[in-house]
């Protein structure tokens, strides 16, 4: 075993999670190795302060939690809502667009009817004015 | 509906301890948890059942608490948010002394453990504090056993340097 194998050991070594015959074959590194036994007692050292806090680190407070329940069941329960009005909603909006789309073409119909209607009648007067023989009066 | 109300149940505690675990404030705690269950929920049709239930909603969860953190390092830049700091837990007992030491390791500790880096912090809490099997922690964090074993190594190593060598109790 080398250094790079017995430091994936190290943890469960310290620990107490090796079967026997991967222990031994730690400790046979560990008895010709001066660096990776140092560092075997370190992480003893480092392992059982942790050991003396983890408790009131890292464990919650023993409290009744089910309001977790009731908090993501409302939460779930408002997107189903929400879900169920997406139709109603994208209908409104499809009806507005139409309204106003409807709006705005006549609107522009009306206009483009008007200038053509100025138009023709300007064509007519033109029309109507070369009809007249007009004199020339400084002939 | 029902059913998705018992798995809540039945996976709430295991999630809310390994959460916890990570973030060590319960308002902290209590929001990615919701968030784990309501994520679980849109997105169940999307599990495959590659993994068991467990599994997925802890991936889930390590997810949103990584993504907590981000924010937390984000919204930092902004202002300073002592509301997100743990609670310490003091003892009350007779030893004020020992009390004060106790305390003292326990910043130190908790120092050590903010330091490191989120993989092998996730991994050494998983192992050490909740007690999962190398398996387990290689198939949540979907990284090999050997990443696991490694990861372990180099955070007590860290945590070493970063405590700086003190005494235990």
């Amino acid at each position: 075993m080398n250094c790079k194998q017995t430091e994936k050991e190290m943890y469960f070594y310290v620990t107490g999670g090796l079967i026997a015959s991967e222990k031994e074959n730690v400790e046979k590194h560990l008895n010709v190795c001066k660096k990776c036994s140092d560092t075997v007692i370190s992480f003893r050292k480092t392992i059982k302060s942790i050991d003396t806090v983890s408790k009131k680190l890292f464990i919650p407070p023993n409290r009744d939690r089910d309001y977790i329940v009731d908090s993501v069941m409302d939460r779930v329960n408002t997107t189903i809502k929400r879900r169920l009005f997406y139709p109603v909603y994208a209908l409104a909006m499809f009806a507005i667009a139409f309204i106003f789309g409807s709006f705005y073409l006549f609107k522009s119909g009306a206009k483009q009817t008007g200038i053509a209607q100025l138009r023709l009648e300007e064509e007519q007067f033109v029309a109507f004015l070369t009809d007249f023989d007009i004199p020339e009066v400084y002939k | 509906m029902e059913n998705f109300n018992n798995i809540i149940r039945e996976h709430q505690d295991k999630i809310y301890r390994l959460v916890f675990s990570l973030v060590r404030n319960e308002s902290a705690a209590d929001e990615i948890v919701q968030n784990t269950f309501i994520l679980a929920y849109k997105n169940i049709k999307k599990f495959r059942h590659q993994s068991s239930l467990s599994t997925w909603l802890s991936r889930i969860a390590i997810n949103n608490t990584r993504n907590h953190y981000r924010k937390r390092k984000f919204f930092s830049l902004f202002y300073n948010n002592d509301d997100e700091s743990p609670v310490e837990i003091e003892d009350i007992s007779q030893n004020i002394e020992k009390d004060v030491e106790r305390n003292a390791i326990m910043k130190k500790v908790q120092n050590a453990i903010d330091s490191l880096p989120s993989r092998q912090k996730e991994v050494f809490i998983m192992k050490h504090i909740q007690g999962m099997g190398i398996a387990h922690i290689s198939e949540i964090l979907e990284i090999s056993t050997g990443s696991v074993k490694a990861n372990i190594f180099k955070s007590v190593r860290n945590m070493r340097k970063n405590l700086g060598g003190i005494d235990e109790l």
